[in-house]
């Protein structure tokens, strides 16, 4: 379980980029948290990862408070970042042998590894090949092995379908259900309107660091998202409210 | 954890093309010092034997008291050192040698005593070509290692923020103390081993010549050079992970750190040393003469006039030869010292003041364990004073041994007239010694260790509180 309680965030000069945000995520549900750039997204996912401090307000995993005990609570988190780089001369192998040993793993197999790498659709003889020569689809594929093989309760994802081709972003989602099966708490942050409505079980809009609006799984099925998120994030009227 | 990083560090260093130029380098330049040396040093010691052979042979060659007295030891030349391709130190620049003659005439068979004089180096009067830089150990390490660190240093941190790495690593349960602490020992291993091969090979070269003796002393002064070394090595490390965790991109890093290399180990040595040479004039050659050809003009009037009150009374005439022997070798001997004087407070000023940049210091700590450079100088000048009070003792206390003399040292007639054997004259040793060597290098070593430290906490500091 992944919470945010009272989450603010303000940057000198008193740039608000995160208000009072307050939102829940349980295990085994996908939480995406929609937003135009600026919106507080990746801030909020900083502050989930101790990456900055909140100016006030708490997060928690499980029980952990994350700004009191960051070290504890990054043993229950994993992070999907948007262009996930790698360590370019490693190959998939040991990129992901080398991030499973920083979270913790004292020792793992070749045969734990290539399962993993399997796992997440990367062809076999990408395994030993240098991530340098990886499209943008099969780094993020890594990306998600890592966060996979860390096996944390709660996986962060930063924008993870930004540049992915259509089946690539298709694959991805995917693996997030297979994720989410196994009962991680997902936030996924995103201004992919439809991949999030394919994939959230709630949605949260996020404009100026302010969350105006959380949508349950019925209202994404039944209201129309992009025109919601337009009101929101552009203060965009629909047609038919308009001529009324 | 600090182990994984370091390893992967090295792993990504020992795969790129910079590992590669870096080695092939610092194994070219040490083959190249290591060659130079083997061909040089065996010349250098001749030249030193051929000439203290000469100065003790002349010294031996006297065997009365009075011309023993009188004429001084001769020239007294600086041992050069095994280690002379660790560090050149400048020593074109130095004097080999002092010397100590007699060169006052008071009056037509009246001379001085001998005094110590130190003579200049003008290492550029035959030589109208631009000075070619001197591929020493202090080179290699002063200029090229600190280089080739800012370029391993220079994308550490923001490299890895570039790429999103940074983000992933600490998004663990890392500690950033133990990221950089990894990071900080994978480039330290990463250009350590190959500038300690490269190391290895060049000693293997000069200790495998037959004209090059290496003594257990030399072995520990190159055990602390090579400590020196690392740790000059750690010092641009801390500066490199300072400047890359202080930006966003490595490009600016890059910009910084070789702004910053420019600044601290080129333009502070050369222009800092000129500036401050010019706060403090030493006597020139031209005054020094003026002065001492006006000292040695007053000194005969005087005498000359009070000679004529001494016809008909020899005792009283020896009495006065001898005041005036004396008067005439101590003011002789108060000049050299005082433009000598002169001349090391100018040189330790800019070195005071060039302390402000580490290839300085490192520089300094190099020249003090290999015996070359200023500080071996002023240590070769120390021998050569306490040599010359030994002389001088030694003189006297032949004259007292001998029942026969009147003690009146500094004329012939009132000196003990009794052989002396040439073996029993004191011959000049220029010892180093490596405890005041320890002594001398205190300040450096300190600075150095300091700058280290501050860097080192700075890059701390600012890596746990930058936002990734």
């Amino acid at each position: 379980m992944l919470e945010t309680r009272e989450l603010t965030k303000v940057y000198n000069e008193n740039v608000l980029a995160v208000n009072e945000l307050n939102l829940k995520v349980e295990d085994g549900e996908i939480y995406v948290v929609l937003g135009a750039n600026g919106a507080g997204k990746s801030t909020t996912i900083s502050m989930l990862l101790n990456f900055i401090e909140p100016t006030s307000g708490t997060a928690l995993v499980g029980d952990i408070e994350i700004p009191k005990f960051p070290l504890e609570a990054k043993k229950h988190l994993a992070y999907v970042s948007e262009n996930v780089e790698l360590y370019r001369n490693f190959t998939a192998r040991q990129n992901l042998s080398f991030f499973a040993k920083l979270g913790g793993r004292k020792k793992v197999s070749n045969a734990e590894l290539d399962e993993t790498l399997g796992r997440v659709g990367l062809a076999e003889e990408a395994f030993t090949r240098r991530v340098k020569t990886f499209s943008k689809g099969m780094r993020q594929r890594l990306g998600i092995a890592i966060a996979i093989m860390k096996d944390a309760q709660a996986v962060l994802l930063d924008e993870p379908t930004s540049g992915l081709d259509p089946k690539g972003g298709a694959d991805f989602l995917n693996l997030l259900r297979q994720l989410k099966e196994e009962g991680k708490a997902i936030f996924m942050s995103t201004h992919d309107i439809f991949r999030a409505k394919e994939i959230a079980d709630r949605i949260g809009i996020l404009v100026q660091g302010n969350l105006e609006r959380e949508l349950t799984r019925d209202e994404i099925q039944n209201e129309n998202l992009e025109e919601l998120y337009l009101h929101y994030v552009a203060g965009y009227e629909p047609e038919e409210e308009a001529s009324e | 954890m600090i182990w994984h990083i370091t390893k992967r560090e090295l792993y990504d260093n020992l795969n790129s093309l910079r590992f590669a130029l870096a080695t092939v380098l610092l194994f070219v330049l040490m083959l190249i010092n290591a060659v130079i040396h083997v061909q040089e040093h065996p010349e250098r010691m001749q030249k030193y034997h051929d000439a203290t052979t000469a100065s003790v042979s002349a010294l031996i060659s006297r065997t009365d008291l009075f011309s023993i007295a009188q004429e001084g030891p001769g020239n007294l030349y600086k041992k050069p050192s095994s280690l002379y391709f660790c560090a050149e130190g400048g020593d074109i620049f130095l004097p080999d040698y002092a010397y100590g003659i007699s060169r006052v005439q008071i009056a037509n068979n009246l001379r001085a005593f001998w005094s110590l004089y130190y003579p200049g180096a003008f290492p550029n009067v035959f030589n109208v070509r631009p000075d070619t830089v001197k591929v020493d150990w202090g080179f290699v390490i002063g200029y090229v290692l600190s280089l080739i660190t800012i370029l391993f240093t220079f994308d550490s941190i923001s490299g890895e923020r570039e790429r999103g790495t940074l983000r992933l690593m600490l998004s663990n349960s890392v500690p950033r103390h133990t990221v950089l602490i990894g990071k900080f020992l994978g480039a330290l291993v990463s250009i350590s081993v190959p500038f300690t091969f490269a190391i290895l090979m060049n000693l293997s070269i000069i200790s495998v010549s037959s004209d090059v003796h290496l003594g257990a002393d030399a072995w520990i002064r190159l055990i602390i050079i090579f400590i020196i070394a690392i740790l000059y090595l750690c010092l641009f490390i801390a500066l490199g992970l300072l400047v890359s965790s202080s930006v966003q991109n490595s490009v600016t890093s890059l910009v910084i750190l070789l702004l910053t290399w420019c600044v601290f180990v080129i333009f502070i040595p050369s222009t800092f040393a000129s500036i401050a040479s010019g706060f403090s004039s030493p006597m020139t050659y031209d005054e020094y003469f003026k002065r001492r050809n006006q000292n040695i003009k007053e000194l005969k009037e005087e005498y000359v006039a009070l000679l004529q009150e001494t016809r008909g009374f020899p005792d009283k005439k020896i009495q006065i030869d001898n005041e005036y022997v004396a008067k005439g070798t101590e003011q002789e001997e108060r000049l050299s010292q005082e433009q000598l004087t002169q001349q090391i407070s100018q040189i330790e000023l800019a070195r005071s003041v060039t302390r402000i940049s580490p290839v300085t210091l490192m520089q300094h700590l190099l020249e003090v364990f290999v015996g070359t450079g200023f500080e071996r100088h002023q240590q070769f000048l120390d021998n050569v004073q306490r040599y010359a009070r030994e002389y001088r003792e030694f003189v006297t206390d032949m004259d007292r041994a001998d029942p026969n003399s009147r003690h009146i040292i500094g004329v012939r007639e009132g000196m003990s007239q009794k052989p002396v054997n040439p073996e029993s004259i004191p011959a000049f040793e220029d010892e180093i010694s490596l405890s005041r060597d320890f002594n001398a290098a205190a300040i450096d070593l300190f600075l150095l260790i300091l700058f280290f430290v501050v860097l080192m906490s700075g890059t701390y500091l600012r890596f746990i509180s930058v936002e990734v």
